[in-house]
């Protein structure tokens, strides 16, 4: 090999030299960019396969606290969705707001043991004692129904008259 | 010997040297003054050849040989006509042409040594005086080329008979024979009488006998040549690599598409897992902590002026609460800011936008809440 490129003319060595040069450039910047971008994926899979891994390896730990935060609720008296509605409802009529009221199911967060339903329910136009009162209906059925989200608005026209929107929320025991 | 030096003497191994015969040259051992600097020798060689030939220096293919710090240098000479155009044909595609005495030049004996060189026109005597590598005595002793056994014998004994009395017994070699030897990039070796001789390119252009000026162009050339060559290897050996790395790459290409495969597999196992960590922990929220909406207004509305009045009020989170009010006396929403602020139930108050209209002022005020202040009553 050598003693080829020796035996060449000037102009051919150079040449030679030449598109080696260029060819190793262009070829090794592309490979430098495909290995920096193949370093990245390789450190996003790393990553994601380590975090996989916590979780699996935390699976056993993780059923056991679900177990635990499901273990004190009676099944009997736990409340799906339309159950949940239901119940909403009834307080509505116990406290006499509920020509005023209007709800809807929000997507339930489901595993195979257990689900959290949601929905939020509007009570509108109605006096503070109103209120107050739904709201003492809806704190005696905790821990089975919750409120997650609370706002109240008064009536611009007449502020004696106030409107609540409320997300609750009940646990479902599925066994 | 390793495989990379096997493959650097092949490399090497394609160079020529020309070989002549002593009997071509006179040879002289010169005195040189011991301060003489080495780039000032080849001058002084010159002047001295000036001094002993009748020809120019121009008209003579001479070589010498002198170490640094030696007090002689040996110089040899032959008058450029005894060489026909056909041998300087075959001298341009040489690496080297000398003659075989140079060869053994090399020896550079640490001690008194003799060599008798023992060639098909010459018998040449060479004594080293075991004072500097240069040696001391230099016999050059011609016989015809079909000269007898005889008159063969009688020319080796003139030769040690030139040496005097000084040296041990001589060594008797023969010429290198052919024309080609072991050179390396930075010089050649000999093997002479089975012991190796080697020579740096310097020595070899010094010892070297054909036109200095065109040894000094050959020299440039194989330097650039050296450089361009070490260029093109250079740029082979990052081509190999980037070649190796993309084998490498395209290995871990197809590891890393089975990791990703294995990540893809463990997906919906996992988002179960993580949905039911979620929603245990939203049940104990549920459980444990209870949203207080009613209790936050009753704090917030215990420091209320009367000329402030609420509009509307939403729970941000467990612990906040964003209250938006009304009022014609704005004043009174920074001394209400305050106020809370100094209840042991609010943990901070922020005041967001505020606007002024028609003598309203309307304004946002985010108050959170310490997780103490708002603990539910004991579930039954």
């Amino acid at each position: 090999m050598k003693s080829f490129f020796f035996s060449r003319l000037l102009r051919e060595k150079l040449l030679i030299t030449a598109l080696l040069g260029l060819a190793a450039a262009v070829w090794f910047s592309h490979v430098s960019r495909s290995g920096r971008l193949f370093l990245a994926d390789w450190r996003a899979n790393t990553t994601v396969l380590k975090t996989q891994q916590q979780w699996i390896d935390n699976s056993a730990q993780i059923q056991v606290a679900a177990t635990k935060a499901v273990d004190h609720l009676d099944p009997s008296r736990t409340f799906n969705g339309s159950r949940l509605l239901g119940e909403l409802t009834s307080i509505a009529d116990q406290v006499g707001v509920r020509s005023n009221t209007s709800g809807e199911n929000l997507s339930p967060q489901t595993t195979g043991q257990f689900s959290v339903n949601t929905v939020k329910f509007s009570v509108r136009n109605v006096d503070l004692p109103a209120i107050l009162n739904f709201h003492a209906e809806l704190e005696k059925r905790a821990p089975y129904i919750g409120l997650e989200q609370f706002s109240l608005v008064a009536n611009p026209s007449n502020p004696t008259l106030l409107s609540a929107t409320l997300n609750v929320s009940s646990v479902e025991i599925n066994r | 010997m390793s495989v990379l030096e096997k493959l650097k003497q092949s490399a090497a191994a394609t160079k020529q040297v020309v070989i002549l015969s002593d009997a071509a040259f006179f040879v002289r051992v010169l005195p040189v003054p011991a301060a003489t600097p080495p780039e000032e020798v080849p001058g002084f060689v010159e002047l001295a050849l000036e001094g002993l030939s009748p020809f120019s220096v121009a008209q003579l293919c001479y070589g010498y040989f002198h170490t640094p710090g030696a007090d002689r240098a040996l110089v040899y000479a032959a008058y450029r006509r005894r060489f026909t155009v056909a041998d300087a044909e075959v001298w341009a595609e040489a690496d080297a042409v000398l003659p075989g005495l140079a060869v053994c030049l090399g020896l550079a004996p640490a001690g008194p040594r003799a060599v008798l060189l023992t060639g098909a026109e010459a018998v040449t005597a060479i004594g080293w005086d075991g004072r500097n590598t240069v040696p001391a005595v230099v016999s050059v002793n011609p016989v015809g080329a079909d000269a007898s056994p005889e008159e063969r014998e009688a020319a080796k004994k003139a030769a040690v008979a030139a040496l005097g009395g000084a040296f041990p017994e001589p060594s008797v070699f023969a010429p290198p024979a052919g024309t080609v030897s072991r050179v390396g990039d930075n010089g050649c070796r000999f093997v002479i009488g089975g012991e190796p001789v080697s020579f740096e390119n310097t020595q070899l252009d010094t010892l070297d006998v054909r036109d200095k000026a065109a040894l000094v162009a050959r020299r440039r050339e194989r330097t650039r040549n050296l450089r361009l060559w070490q260029a093109a290897a250079g740029c082979t050996a990052l081509i190999g690599l980037a070649l190796l790395l993309q084998i490498g790459l395209a290995g871990g290409r197809i590891l890393l598409r089975s990791r990703a495969a294995l990540a893809e597999a463990q997906a919906p196992a996992v988002q179960k897992i993580v949905t039911k960590h979620e929603l245990a922990n939203r049940i104990q929220e549920l459980s444990n902590h209870r949203l207080m909406p009613i209790r936050m207004l009753e704090i917030v509305n215990e420091k209320r002026p009367r000329t402030i009045q609420f509009t509307s009020a939403t729970t941000r989170g467990l612990y906040g609460l964003e209250i938006q009010g009304q009022t014609n006396a704005t004043l009174d929403i920074s001394s209400y800011q305050a106020a809370l602020k100094e209840l042991p139930a609010c943990d901070h108050v922020d005041l967001g936008q505020t606007a002024d209209r028609g003598g309203v002022t309307r304004f946002t005020l985010t108050v959170t809440f310490r997780p103490e202040a708002l603990r539910p009553p004991p579930s039954s």
